[in-house]
């Protein structure tokens, strides 16, 4: 097998995917038509035929859907030692210069190639098992399936335009999938409210690459030499408003919480493992650009990475509490694509997208287990670890020590190596940062597991059937092994290597101290929660995160409101419409003025006859 | 000698006679088919004239190029659409309905083909009879309002245009001696006058084109008109009777008037930025779907004359340009299609208030499908051809003016804001409970393939743009040429 088709059926393959479960679903749809018809015609109501019932649609879905990204997970396999570019076919032809449509195979793209179709992989699988009782079952696969192509075609664009359609493409999917359960207004509405979040950001982001492009003459990314000095500020500046918006940092953090409303794999895929991370991988795929930049990406970053921190502590939903510390761990992603070292936040992406993705999974077997329950508290008084969830209370537990960074799990490497570069680059300021955020980590994330699983006794079994049956308990036993052993995949060095650092880690901070800071953040959040009490929820300013949210929000909405109703009810209808309104009056005036003029008698015609020839001779 | 162009001229009026004696909507359908194929196959470059009149040496020139092939086939494409779905949609006096669009074609269709500006002025207007009627007899609400305010106002700015046609042609009769209204002859004639009367004839063509784009602030007919015309009027109306307005502002106002045009390039972008912004935050303001749809008309031909006067130097750029055209066809493809959506579904509850629908998606998930579709190609998502047009349009305007391209940018989010604001209450949350809810049909047979046909367009054009893009360039030459 040749590069060039390696490549194609990468890119492809999970469009495949989607295409089969679209044509599925449309015969779905079609049958259920013509069934209501028929009972209609029989005069039966409400027969509640497929709804639940594992039809032949579902079985096909459920079998193409999962080997759709893991074609895409072989064949990234099999081209690991090759380097590439394939060119598909050129998209846009503009003046000087093609866009094309490209699949870049290099160290960057297979390091996310690897995470992407892997992880994607694995909760495909998990997904079956998980959606097995929805209703939309197929359309569900087809739109996951469609992530997973665009998010593909993130990863192995050569240019920016490229870039931006997998960017909108896995922004209109996280949109349709956050929406999923769509009966539910507030569902849609978070769905709603992610597109337009990220909009704001993509409006940046489409500057960003209209400017590239009269700069450079061209939307490639080895076209970044060609920029001025002068000139790097305002691209990386717009570019990065995209990256914010999708990796949610920053103002625009606040549709990621949100987003939880959908199923739970998808917050696992998309909100977690892959897309989020698409802003960190777009400043490291740009590294010579954003360089200039790096004070606006790095403190953008780990000011985020410590608010979240905090607000993912006042939070009792377990999987709004897993999107905090989402949003904290991408800005320790981008503080590390800030430095000099700029795969170090790659690293970190990869090794978080197993753990955070096992966390997910996790809660999304309680989920399953606990009629949907999501509060912390109230999944406790089930007692999960007595029931003998080994792997989702162990597995939280190891999954909780490698985010929070501990030797010798996946975490412990990637955060290590970030808070190394961030010393060298940002000096002091940047290291106390970073210490502070590695101390928050440990704090909430423990928080939530010594509430959920503490003052039980553990019940040692390890049978799928405990933990949401095989389909949902062997993709999670993968991730959580994965979460043990990332380091010996040892990324960070490959990838560094790729960058000329031949000496990876260099300890600026000595990982004892990190250990003593990490550690004292789980004594604290034991010696706080680990009775399972909480702290005053009086704190209401802390429980409502400073009202940010409804503040962005707010202000959001009424300038929106506000522009529309001064453009509409004042402008448009008073000013325009008015104006015209008066010249249609003063037209209507005029032609009674001259229709009296014409009416009338003999005599009052004649007398406007003679006035008319007085005028004119006075004129003449 | 008739040839393709001339037999795509005459079918319509043809079909309009037959319709005449053959009462049934299948005329409709036969004549619009023969002559969507016959113009397929116009070769472009075609150059030829029909003289009028010996004793006068009037005669009229027909001229295809880059320029016009895809809004005359876009022309074609859609009536052939419109006539098919006439076959299903439940509508009173049909062969009336029949007559009228064909005649409406047939009128419409010379406006694309002619450089003669006298003939373009005739169609130009004479478009509006049938329109008028068309508003007037199957409108809904306030239709007789709508219907004379949307004469009133074209009929207001095409009087200045016919001053400045006539004073142009008297110079031409004065240097040459013959009767011509060619673009040619009107060219080498404006170009020896002085600033200010060009400047005045300029404003006679401009104002003419202004009202029928529309431009804010003479936008006002647009939305009654959209919104009360029957569904095939919007169609057309929205998807052609707009692009006669920008079309005829590259093919006659910029070569005729090139160094007024660089003049004034700043103000004209200016007002078309205003109403890409200001017709969005309307649009955001309604509670009728259709007249949301009608209002975003407004703010999408903005994208259109934004790229038609973008400057790069002493030359409209190429990018604004190649959008410029590229968005009169995704827009007439687009908001065809959602007039198209809008229409059946009035047809099945007769209400287009937004409050009276909700969770419908459920119900009609394949019309909520086809409704999505054209929702992403209107708000530029990449792999739609909204997404090639504004992206051009906006390459273009930044190359222009940095402020004024980001400007443009930022309608992304509005638009974005108000197409799925509208899909999150109309389609999503809990299902209307109310009786036509409960009733609603999916959309069926002609119906979805109507809906097919535009949504394959949709992406192709955006997926596989180079082939229009290639057409295009012949009608940037054109443009070049005479700058």
């Amino acid at each position: 097998m040749n590069g060039e088709l390696k490549g194609i059926i990468i890119a492809f393959a999970p469009f495949l995917g989607f295409l089969v479960n679209a044509i599925l679903l449309l015969i779905e749809t079609r049958k259920s038509i013509s069934s209501k018809e028929h009972t209609h015609a029989k005069g039966h109501h409400g027969a509640g035929h497929s709804e639940g019932e594992f039809g032949i649609t579902k079985k096909i879905s459920a079998f193409v859907s999962p080997l759709a990204p893991f074609a895409s997970f072989v064949a990234t396999l099999l081209i690991l030692p090759e380097k590439s570019q394939i060119n598909i076919f050129n998209w846009i032809p503009l003046e000087n210069v093609n866009v094309s449509f490209s699949v870049l195979i290099d160290e960057l793209s297979k390091t996310a190639l690897l995470y992407v179709t892997g992880v994607s992989t694995l909760i495909h699988i998990y997904s079956i098992g998980y959606m097995k009782h929805d209703e939309g079952f197929v359309r569900y696969f087809m739109f996951l399936n469609l992530f997973v192509f665009f998010m593909i075609q993130i990863v192995v664009a050569d240019n920016l335009v490229q870039l931006f359609l997998g960017w909108e493409g896995v922004g209109l999917c996280s949109y349709f999938l956050i929406g999923f359960w769509y009966s539910g207004y507030e569902n849609a509405r978070a769905g709603f409210k992610a597109f337009i979040t990220n909009r704001i950001g993509d409006f940046g982001f489409i500057v960003g690459i209209v400017l590239f492009l009269v700069y450079t003459g061209g939307v490639d990314y080895n076209k970044v030499s060609l920029l001025r000095p002068e000139q790097f500020f305002a691209v990386a500046f717009f570019l990065f408003m995209g990256a914010a918006g999708k990796s949610a940092q920053g103002p625009l953090w606040l549709w990621l919480p949100d987003a939880m409303r959908g199923p739970t794999p998808v917050s696992a895929l998309i909100h977690a493992a892959t897309m989020v991370t698409a802003g960190v991988y777009m400043v490291v795929r740009l590294e010579d650009l954003f360089f200039r930049a790096k004070e606006l990406v790095f403190y953008t970053g780990i000011i985020t990475a410590i608010l979240m921190g905090i607000f993912g502590l006042f939070e009792r939903d377990i999987k709004r509490i897993l999107a905090f510390s989402t949003l904290s761990q991408l800005g320790l992603m981008f503080a590390g694509a800030a430095t000099e070292k700029t795969y170090t936040g790659m690293f970190h992406v990869f090794e978080h997208s197993f753990f955070k993705a096992a966390l997910f999974l996790i809660s999304g077997i309680l989920m399953h287990e606990f009629d949907n329950e999501t509060d912390i508290y109230k999944l406790k008084e089930r007692k999960p670890a007595e029931r003998g969830m080994i792997l989702s209370a162990g597995g939280f537990l190891i999954c909780t020590l490698a985010m929070s960074g501990v030797f010798p799990l996946s975490g412990f490497w990637s955060k290590e190596a970030i808070i190394s570069a961030v010393a060298e680059t940002f000096g002091n300021t940047g290291t106390y940062l970073m210490l502070i955020a590695s101390f928050i980590t440990p704090v909430y994330m423990f928080r939530a597991f010594f509430v959920t699983f503490g003052g039980q006794r553990w019940k040692f079994s390890l049978s799928p059937s405990h933990d949401g049956g095989s389909l949902m308990f062997f993709p999670v036993l993968i991730l959580v092994i994965l979460s043990v052993i990332g380091g010996i995949f040892n990324v960070g060095a490959w990838l560094g290597e790729k960058y000329g650092y031949s000496e990876q880690i260099h300890h600026a901070v000595s990982p004892v101290l990190v250990h003593i800071i990490v550690f004292a953040g789980v004594a604290i959040s034991y010696l706080v929660w680990g009775r399972g009490k909480e702290i005053s929820e009086r704190a209401k300013i802390l429980w409502n995160r400073f009202y940010l949210n409804e503040a962005e929000e707010g202000i959001f909405i009424v300038s929106g409101r506000f522009l529309k109703y001064v453009s509409f009810n004042i402008f448009e209808k008073v000013v325009i419409e008015g104006f015209y309104s008066v010249v249609s009056f003063l037209t209507r005036v005029g032609g009674v003025l001259v229709s009296a003029l014409h009416g009338g008698t003999p005599a009052r015609v004649a007398l406007m006859l003679i006035l008319g020839l007085l005028i004119a001779l006075l004129i003449i | 000698m008739l040839d393709v162009v001339k037999i795509t001229l005459i079918l319509p009026f043809l079909g309009t006679l037959v319709s005449l004696f053959i009462r049934t909507p299948w005329v409709g359908v036969i004549f619009s088919a023969a002559t969507f194929i016959t113009s397929l196959i116009i070769p472009i470059g075609y150059s030829d004239f029909i003289t009028i009149s010996k004793y006068l040496g009037f005669s009229i020139s027909l001229y295809v190029d880059g320029l016009n092939i895809l809004l005359i086939v876009l022309t074609t494409g859609l009536f052939l659409l419109v006539f098919l779905y006439s076959l299903v949609e439940r509508r009173e006096r049909k062969d009336e309905y029949v007559f009228l669009f064909l005649l409406l074609e047939a009128l419409i269709l010379p406006t694309f083909f002619t450089k003669n500006i006298l003939a373009f002025y005739f169609f130009f207007d004479a478009i509006l009879v049938p329109m008028f009627f068309i508003i007037g007899i199957w409108g809904t609400g306030r239709k007789i309002y709508s219907a004379y305010k949307f004469v009133l106002f074209t009929f207001f700015g095409s009087i200045f245009f016919l001053v400045s046609t006539i004073y142009i042609g008297k110079l031409v009769y004065a240097e040459t001696g013959r009767l011509s209204f060619e673009l040619e002859d009107f060219i080498r004639v404006v170009q020896n006058l002085d600033h200010t009367t060009k400047l005045i004839l300029f404003l006679g063509f401009f104002i003419a084109f202004a009202v029928k784009i529309p431009l804010v602030p003479v936008h006002v007919w647009l939305p009654d008109a959209h919104t009360e015309a029957p569904t095939g009027g919007s169609v057309i109306l929205a998807g052609i009777l707009l692009k006669i307005g920008s079309y005829a502002f590259l093919r006659f106002a910029v070569p005729v008037f090139p160094d007024i045009v660089k003049d004034y390039a700043f103000y004209i972008a200016l007002i078309s930025v205003l109403g890409i912004v200001y017709g969005a935050f309307l649009a955001l303001a309604q509670q009728d779907i259709k007249r949301l749809i009608a209002y975003s008309s407004v703010s999408h031909m903005g994208y259109v004359m934004l790229g038609s006067v973008a400057l790069v130097g002493d030359k409209i750029s190429y990018e604004g340009l190649q959008g410029a055209v590229l968005q009169m066809v995704n827009h007439g493809v687009a908001t065809g299609a959602l007039f198209f959506l809008v229409g059946m579904i009035y047809e099945r509850t007769h209400t287009r208030m937004i409050d009276d629908y909700s969770g419908i998606a459920k119900k009609v998930p394949i019309f909520t499908t086809f409704f999505i579709i054209f929702t992403l190609s209107s708000i530029g998502f990449p792999s739609t051809g909204g997404f090639i047009g504004e992206l051009l349009v906006i390459i273009g305007a930044i190359k222009y003016d940095t402020v004024l391209g980001i400007i443009t940018a930022s309608g992304a989010i509005l638009s974005a804001g108000y197409m799925l604001y509208l899909v999150l209450r109309v389609f999503f949350g809990e299902l209307k409970k109310s009786d036509v809810i409960e009733e609603l049909e999916d959309v069926r047979g002609i119906e979805v393939f109507v809906l097919s046909v535009l949504s394959v367009l949709v992406f192709l054009i955006g997926i596989f743009p180079s082939p229009f893009m290639e057409v295009i360039k012949g009608g940037i030459e054109f443009v070049w040429k005479h700058l």
